[in-house]
């Protein structure tokens, strides 16, 4: 499951960010600001296009749909395309429906998902303590654009987790991409005009 | 003392020294299915030779309430991590993931042999190239991680299938990692003990580790302190029922004899007669309990508990017997007067121990047995031994305030005969009004398990999402590989059912392990290794997988089509073995294999679709509609044995008294009385089972006495100037007011059958002696010498008015 909690991190970045655009650019970006902007979002809506580059194929799998944000813990990822799919984070529980099952697990059943977890936390509160406990963190920008390269700390996380990279421009998020330790890769790349 | 009463004097004593013998080693037990009737069929049979020692009677569902989330979760690590390692059980989950990596492993390992799915025409091209379209879509998902880990080596999903349909999918919820109730303030566990579910030390000593373990745990976790511990289960039931059951014998007891013997203190001012009134009794209750216990090998609980009864009735024979004895009166005499009386009224008492007897359930028909032996020892007792011991010129110093007092109450009770008649009208239409809610219709009405704990039970289940299964499909074979192979096929049928919407699942034995048979046939499924891989060259055409990559399914594929088989030993260690366990079971003549079925939505087409094509030996159970029908079937017996018991009553009276006016005038009050005491417990919320039922008929058993009494007196010593009469009725209060204490406390017994027929014997016997006092007709001079056969019962209809 740990992906799924690579996705969870993905999707909070990515619809805060959608929220973000909204606000009116800073001049300048720093990643206390960045950190306030994202705490500021209550609720928040996007569309998204997925793709997965995975070692096992020749070319990578697309997917698309629409991702939802309720402050404080609620987490939608609604895939429309190429298959229906619900992906849902609230509170401690992950539910998942696909192929016509619901299946829930607790983040607590992982070690290494619940530390995920407690990041995602971090980053809602806009944390950045927190969020430095967890990962290693490193923001650069200029003045068009940033980025947010985070790694985990916990070797646990390590082992699975290579990095992920979240990019964006002004207060908004452009792409976030995800690398693990199989060299498979997931890029997510966030269409701000919601609805 | 003559040489008669000398000699059997010596006869007691030996008797009693006897029965001391046998009780001193009676083992004493508090098997719950005493009190459930015997099931007749053979289903029912194996369903409860299931509950009383199978697995399911070894499990203990947990509950941790009362503190916040976080806390009850770290409670139930802490509790389960204590018990994981004590010998006293063979499993303890809470929804942590230890112990699931042997299960995971067993099943990846053996998935080509455990999976229903494999068939040759899924290793076929067309079969591989679905597949691998399907895992493409899933991978693409966000549980793409599920199948990314295993893709390599099990393209097809078995063991992905075979997780899904273990689980179920009926799980508790998870919260902080251990299972809770839906809502969050439970959290939950299942513990399975070594103990049987019979071996009420065993499976007391394991109840006791899990309070042991949950105090200690308590007082490490902070913040914790408010939590409270919840168990539920047969184990559970049967130590907190044998506690109950010791404890409210003993104060039971200990009550009776103090109200009892501080009464009969009160009214003669000696401990002497005090003790001499007690002997029948005690005597009754020893050689009762020896009966029993001869009869029928141990003695339950409950059995004893109603001894208490015995203290109630038999001292009323002493009762009878002192209050008449007075100087120039001794016993010698005053006991053939009695004695007409006394006998009958003993008989009719035993008549209705008697429908006990013939009673489904062994408990009730030990409680006839202690009953009947304990009254016709006190009889005996209080005809042949009693006078001797009573002390030449005895006089029971009869209380001086009392007697007048109650003969002005009967002399004026006849004033109260309309509104009596008012009162049984009114109690009738009361009665009728309330029929429709008067009886307890479930089963469970007469499990030995109080109501509370039952609700607690229900509420486990609920929150573990066991549910109580209603239906079962129960197939019997002679040996296990073909009650394996009728499960399949069984199943098969199921499988229909579930896609047409009949039902939502299935559980069966055959899952977790598939007959020999089954696991040959998949074996010969798998094509030949060279074969397998053109296959599945050719399902690749088209797909972005990367050359190569599926080597691990081509290799394990190989292995499985040449792997020994699975028998039960390869299941080990493993959940499943316990799953299997429950569901395979050897019974005397074959194994039987029970198939639950979970969400039947409709129940005509589930039976008519298991009525044919099923195997032989195919039985669809309703658990519910077979108890209730079960009830209904010891609910008409009761009935037909109540009434019948009344009859033969009846019988004997009118045999007895040779006349239907006197018999019209014993049987009027016990009557009225019957009616008033549904109406009382009616009224009182009671709803009325097989117990209360079989109460009334004790009432009409033990009321007899009274109004025998009554009549009798009023035909006799008209011109006793009140001496006689005034004892009379000083005695018949006195022992009514026994009895009524005897069965009085039984009413605050936790067991249904002790509760049951303790408050309905007492509320009864005190009205029959009320309505006898009222109704009784004082004989005139005139009348007295009218031949007593055949008068008319019109003129006694006409005198109640």
């Amino acid at each position: 499951m740990r992906k799924g909690w690579l996705l969870a991190v993905m999707l909070l970045a990515a619809v805060s960010s959608a929220a973000a655009a909204a606000t009116p650019p800073a001049p300048t970006w720093d990643l206390p600001r960045l950190m306030q902007a994202l705490a500021q979002v209550k609720t928040a809506k996007a569309r998204f296009v997925q793709e997965k580059y995975l070692w096992m194929l020749d070319q990578p799998l697309k997917s698309s749909g629409v991702l939802r944000y309720v402050a404080p813990d609620r987490l939608e990822k609604q895939t429309l395309a190429p298959q229906p799919e619900t992906f849902i984070l609230a509170g401690n529980e992950l539910t998942v429906t696909a192929e016509g099952h619901s299946r829930s697990l607790s983040l607590q059943t992982y070690p290494e998902a619940g530390l995920l977890a407690e990041s995602i936390r971090a980053v809602l509160s806009g944390n950045l303590v927190e969020l430095r406990r967890l990962y290693r963190l490193d923001f650069t920008s200029d003045a068009a654009a940033w980025r947010l390269q985070l790694v985990p700390r916990d070797p646990a996380v390590a082992k699975s987790i290579k990095s992920i990279l979240i990019a964006g421009s002004g207060a908004a998020l452009g792409k976030i991409d995800v690398r693990d330790n199989n060299d498979d890769r997931t890029v997510m790349t966030i269409l701000p005009d919601a609805s | 003392m003559t040489r008669a009463s000398r000699w059997a004097l010596g006869l007691w004593l030996a008797g009693m020294l006897a029965c001391a013998l046998v009780i001193a080693h009676t083992e004493f037990n508090a098997d719950l299915s005493a009190f459930l009737p015997r099931s007749p069929s053979p289903a029912q049979r194996m369903l409860v030779a299931q509950l009383h020692n199978g697995p399911v009677s070894r499990l203990i569902l947990v509950g941790l309430e009362g503190a916040p989330p976080a806390q009850l979760a770290a409670l139930s690590k802490g509790l389960a991590a204590r018990l994981r390692p004590a010998a006293d059980f063979t499993a303890v989950e809470n929804g942590e993931d230890t112990g699931l990596a042997k299960d995971r492993d067993f099943v990846w390992r053996n998935r080509y042999l455990l999976s229903p799915k494999v068939t040759a025409a899924e290793f076929t091209a067309a079969g591989l190239h679905e597949a691998l379209t399907r895992d493409l879509a899933r991978l693409n998902s966000d549980l793409g991680a599920l199948v990314e880990r295993t893709l390599a080596a099990d393209p097809t999903g078995e063991a992905l299938a075979l997780g899904e349909s273990f689980t179920g999918g009926a799980r508790p919820a998870l919260r902080d990692g251990v299972w809770v109730s839906h809502d969050g303030a439970r959290a939950l566990m299942v513990v399975e003990t070594r103990a049987a579910g019979f071996d009420i030390d065993g499976q007391e000593r394991a109840v006791k580790l899990i309070r042991a373990d949950f105090h200690a745990v308590l007082t490490e976790t902070a913040g914790a302190s408010g939590a409270r511990l919840l168990l539920s289960g047969p184990g559970v039931f049967a130590v907190e029922m044998r506690a109950d059951i010791e404890q409210d014998v003993w104060r039971f007891s200990v009550l009776a004899t103090l109200l009892v013997g501080g009464l009969l203190l009160l009214i003669y001012r000696s401990p002497r007669v005090l003790a001499l009134a007690l002997l029948p009794a005690a005597s009754g209750a020893v050689a009762g309990v020896a009966a029993v216990s001869l009869g029928f090998g141990t003695v339950h609980g409950a059995t004893l508990g109603f001894g208490v009864t015995l203290l109630g009735e038999a001292v009323d024979y002493a009762i009878y017997l002192f209050t008449r004895t007075a100087p120039g009166n001794p016993a010698e005499a005053v006991l053939p007067r009695l004695w007409p009386t006394l006998r009958l009224g003993v008989v009719t008492s035993v008549c209705a121990y008697s429908t006990m007897l013939l009673s489904s359930f062994s408990g009730l028909a030990q409680i006839g047995l202690l009953s009947i032996v304990g009254l016709i020892v006190g009889l005996a007792v209080t005809r042949m031994i009693l006078p001797a011991l009573l002390p030449r010129g005895f006089a029971a110093v009869a209380p001086r305030a009392v007697g007048p007092v109650l003969l002005r109450g009967t002399a004026a009770a006849h004033r109260l005969r309309l509104p009596l008649l008012l009162l049984v009208v009114l109690a009738a239409l009361f009665v009728f009004h309330r029929r429709d809610g008067l009886w307890q219709t479930a089963l469970s009405s007469l499990s030995p398990v109080p109501a509370r704990e039952q609700q607690l039970d229900r509420q486990l289940r609920r929150d573990i999402d066991a549910p109580d299964v209603r239906y079962l499909a129960l197939v019997t074979a002679p040996g296990e590989e073909q009650a394996l192979e009728a499960s399949e096929s069984l199943g098969r049928r199921l499988d229909a059912l579930v896609a047409q919407g009949v039902l939502q699942a299935y559980e069966s034995p055959a899952r977790y392990l598939p007959s020999q048979a089954a696991q040959r046939v998949r074996q010969a499924a798998i094509p030949p290794p060279d074969v397998l891989r053109a296959n599945l060259q050719q399902a690749l055409t088209g797909l972005p997988f990367r050359p190569d990559l599926f080597a691990p399914f081509l290799k394990d594929a190989a292995a499985a089509k040449r792997q020994p088989l699975l028998d039960r030993a390869s299941l080990e260690g493993t959940h499943f073995a316990r799953q299997l366990a429950a569901l395979l079971t050897r019974q005397e003549g074959g194994w039987t294999a029970t198939l639950p079925l979970r969400g039947v939505s409709d129940p005509q087409r589930l039976a008519a679709g298991l009525s044919q094509g099923v195997p032989a030996g195919t039985l669809l159970l309703d658990l519910k509609g077979e108890s209730d029908r079960l009830y209904q079937s010891y609910l008409h017996e009761a009935l037909v044995q109540s009434l019948s018991g009344i009859g033969v009553i009846a019988l004997l009276l009118l045999a007895s008294l040779r006349s239907l006016r006197r018999l019209y005038e014993v049987m009027a009050p016990l009557a009225a009385a019957v009616l008033l005491t549904v109406a009382v417990l009616a009224a009182g919320g009671e709803r009325l089972s097989i117990f209360h039922l079989i109460g009334l008929l004790l009432v009409v058993g033990i009321g007899s006495n009274y109004s025998l009494f009554f009549e009798r007196e009023n035909r006799e010593d008209d011109n006793d100037a009140g001496g006689q009469r005034e004892r009379m009725v000083t005695s018949l209060a006195l022992a009514n007011l026994c009895t009524i204490i005897g069965f009085g406390v039984l009413s605050f017994a936790r067991m249904p059958v002790l509760h049951g027929i303790g408050m309905t014997v007492a509320i009864g016997a005190f009205l029959s002696l009320v309505f006898s006092a009222i109704l009784s007709v004082r004989v005139g001079r005139g009348e007295k010498n009218l031949p007593m056969t055949g008068a008319p019962i019109f003129r006694r209809m006409r005198s109640f008015l």
